[in-house]
């Protein structure tokens, strides 16, 4: 893909995020750091963006446009094996405390992972970096090739994003109580 | 976390007799060390009894109905971090994160004071605040389990623990706790639940010279309870809350022995 394409094709997808009422945070363009992902993972995609019918707004993720999961190169059941896995859990989990969009689909995509421990640990992760935002990335897992262990995984998260976080109960509680003339705070 | 104090190595006093062999054969590493710092993370679904919608003011007399509504809510580190830094009234950096000091069965306390204590911290682990009051954990070393191995000649230890574990949420958006209140005053909201799991932990320790290296990872899961006043106004004090929750947490820990 030459660099005017991925400009045009960055543009496009500006265009219908815009309309779709939308800021998307582009992937393009930047490569993610070279200790959280191989250079396999590096590379720039083009994220489509669609407008479902409807009329309500939400931005899908091809999947075949999120990054791969990382793969361990080595033995399942070894220690090098075990030693990776641990790594790559510390780094999922540190991913977490971020709030960009890279850092989002670097952790959902392991959902997909084949090490049960990773997708584990990417389910915490997701839950952890406690985010919306993916709950379409999530949606558009679900709809693609996935088993049916990895979808239910993917179900479980959607439904513990959509429900209402504690600050937004205690807002809301603050906004439908205000606190009686008694309340000592 | 690197904690330059000899004094602060840690016996889980389950194993009190191998413990004091280890003692009295080896004075400076006792059998199975643990990392008394850890970086906390923390993610529940609470559900609470939100409201029961009779048919009609006088449903009770007339065989009416009653629907009962659940309300449910999560907690995430993210969001819990906000919602204490909102109540203390201070901008956390971001990264900012839960530490939970387990001194629970250490021989000493360390610099955090007082064992199982909760504290929020920056990424670099230095302290922000104590919030014990508000969330905090209290690792049962004493019942713990384990498989592995400990090496009493060299201090080596790579073992995986089980240990059950207890949780407390107490906040209160006014009027202080609801549990507290629920006995008696009329007017208070917030969340108070408790509850217990269990831990799994992987701990990994070596010694070379005068230096000890320790580090672990675990995670843990279990159940709540408690209540979630939102009921006030409606005299139901505290509405009865139950849910689940898991943690995770990481420590490290290295000091030299002289």
């Amino acid at each position: 893909m030459t660099r005017s394409t991925s400009l045009a094709l960055g543009g496009v997808a500006l265009l219908v995020a815009v309309i779709a009422g939308y800021r998307i945070v582009p992937r393009g363009g930047e490569d993610p750091p070279a200790a959280a992902a191989p250079a396999a993972h590096a590379t720039a995609k083009a994220r489509p963006v669609n407008e479902p019918a409807g009329g309500s707004a939400i931005v899908k993720v091809a999947v075949a446009d999120m990054p791969d999961p990382q793969l361990s190169p080595h033995t399942a059941g070894s220690e090098a094996h075990e030693a990776w896995v641990k790594e790559r859990s510390k780094e999922l989990l540190e991913l977490a405390w971020n709030d960009d969009r890279e850092s989002m689909l670097e952790i959902v995509t392991e959902l997909r992972n084949p090490d049960p421990e990773i997708r584990e640990v990417a389910e915490d992760a997701t839950r952890e970096f406690s985010s919306r935002d993916a709950i379409p990335v999530l949606q558009a897992m679900v709809a693609a090739d996935l088993t049916a262990e990895q979808k239910a995984a993917c179900h479980k998260l959607i439904e513990w994003l959509e429900l209402p976080t504690l600050s937004e109960h205690v807002a809301e509680q603050r906004r439908l109580h205000p606190p009686p003339a008694d309340a000592d705070k | 976390m690197i904690i330059a104090n000899p004094q602060n190595q840690a016996m889980k006093s389950n194993t009190p007799l191998l413990v004091s062999l280890a003692s009295a054969i080896l004075s400076v590493v006792p059998a199975q060390a643990t990392v008394p710092e850890n970086y906390i993370t923390v993610n529940a679904k609470v559900s609470y009894q939100q409201g029961e919608i009779y048919s009609g003011s006088n449903a009770r007399a007339v065989g009416g109905t009653v629907k009962g509504v659940l309300g449910t809510l999560r907690i995430s580190t993210k969001d819990l971090l906000k919602v204490l830094a909102d109540d203390l009234a201070i901008t956390l950096p971001k990264g900012a994160r839960f530490l939970h000091y387990n001194g629970g069965t250490f021989l000493t306390a360390s610099a955090k004071g007082d064992p199982n204590t909760m504290w929020i911290v920056d990424k670099d682990g230095n302290t922000i605040a104590n919030v014990s009051s508000y969330f905090n954990l209290y690792f049962n070393l004493y019942s713990l389990i384990y498989e592995g191995k400990y090496n009493f000649e060299n201090g080596d230890e790579n073992t995986k623990n089980r240990f059950p574990f207890e949780i407390m949420f107490d906040y209160y958006i006014y009027g202080g706790s609801p549990a507290l209140q629920a006995r008696g005053s009329s007017s208070s909201m917030g969340v108070y639940l408790q509850g217990n799991g269990v831990i799994k932990e992987d701990f990994h320790a070596k010694q070379k010279d005068f230096e000890y290296k320790a580090s672990n990872t675990g995670k843990g899961d279990g159940y709540v309870v408690g209540y979630v006043g939102d009921n006030v106004k409606r005299g139901l004090e505290g509405a009865n809350a139950m849910g689940y929750f898991s943690i995770r947490f990481n420590g490290e820990q290295v000091y030299f022995d002289e």
